[in-house]
């Protein structure tokens, strides 16, 4: 459990590290993400999809392209599009179960 | 053009997998293509976010390869994901033929 604990904050640190390092726009645009989507987090699990656009964004940083191109006119639209594809990591989807079991 | 990606959502899903099945490729390829068919709106988070999906249904082998300390994931469709586009393009011609 500790060790758990201990190998989770470690990885928070790296992860951290890994955003302050992008450019300013994409730094800007990954916190905000980041709060967003917190506040739909079921668990822990939402981490892993934070990672996972954090890596995006360091590949498209890379390729010289503005945060704009790659999240378009709906940076909220890519958090939902995003949370839709992981309901299980989602409170909402709980609620959503035990609403769907109220009837027959 | 203006508004077709609204459209044509649902299909977008098709239209990458069949990009990946003309041979291994990664997300800012698959933008570019789409970009250079004429989904002028399409941009690599709407991709992403297809890519995400594709991986979830096990559709597609990933490799990641490494340039400049950075890891980049190349996709391959695998069996399952070559049978999905056959489905694919079966429901577009049955579409097409109503």
């Amino acid at each position: 459990m500790l060790k758990k604990m201990m190998q989770e904050k470690r990885e928070y640190r790296a992860y951290k590290k890994r955003v302050n390092k992008l450019p300013e726009e994409y730094r800007k645009a990954m916190k905000a993400i980041e709060k967003y989507m917190w506040n739909f987090a079921k668990g822990s699990g939402m981490f892993e999809i934070l990672k996972n656009i954090l890596e995006m964004f360091e590949n498209s940083a890379t390729d010289g392209l503005c945060v704009r191109k790659v999240v378009g006119d709906g940076i909220a639209e890519f958090a939902d599009s995003l949370l839709a594809e992981f309901p299980e990591e989602t409170w909402i989807d709980k609620m959503k179960k035990k609403l769907r079991d109220s009837i027959e | 053009m203006k508004d077709l990606t609204e459209m044509l959502k649902g299909v977008l899903e098709g239209v990458v997998l069949q990009k990946i099945h003309a041979g291994e490729t990664y997300g800012y390829e698959i933008t570019k293509y789409l970009n250079d068919l004429g989904f002028g709106d399409i941009v690599e988070g709407t991709v992403y976010t297809i890519l995400v999906r594709i991986e979830k249904k096990g559709l597609v082998i990933e490799k990641i390869k490494s340039e400049l300390g950075l890891a980049r994931k190349f996709y391959t469709l695998n069996a399952k994901g070559e049978q999905e586009l056959k489905e694919f393009w079966e429901r577009w011609t049955f579409l097409e033929k109503k």
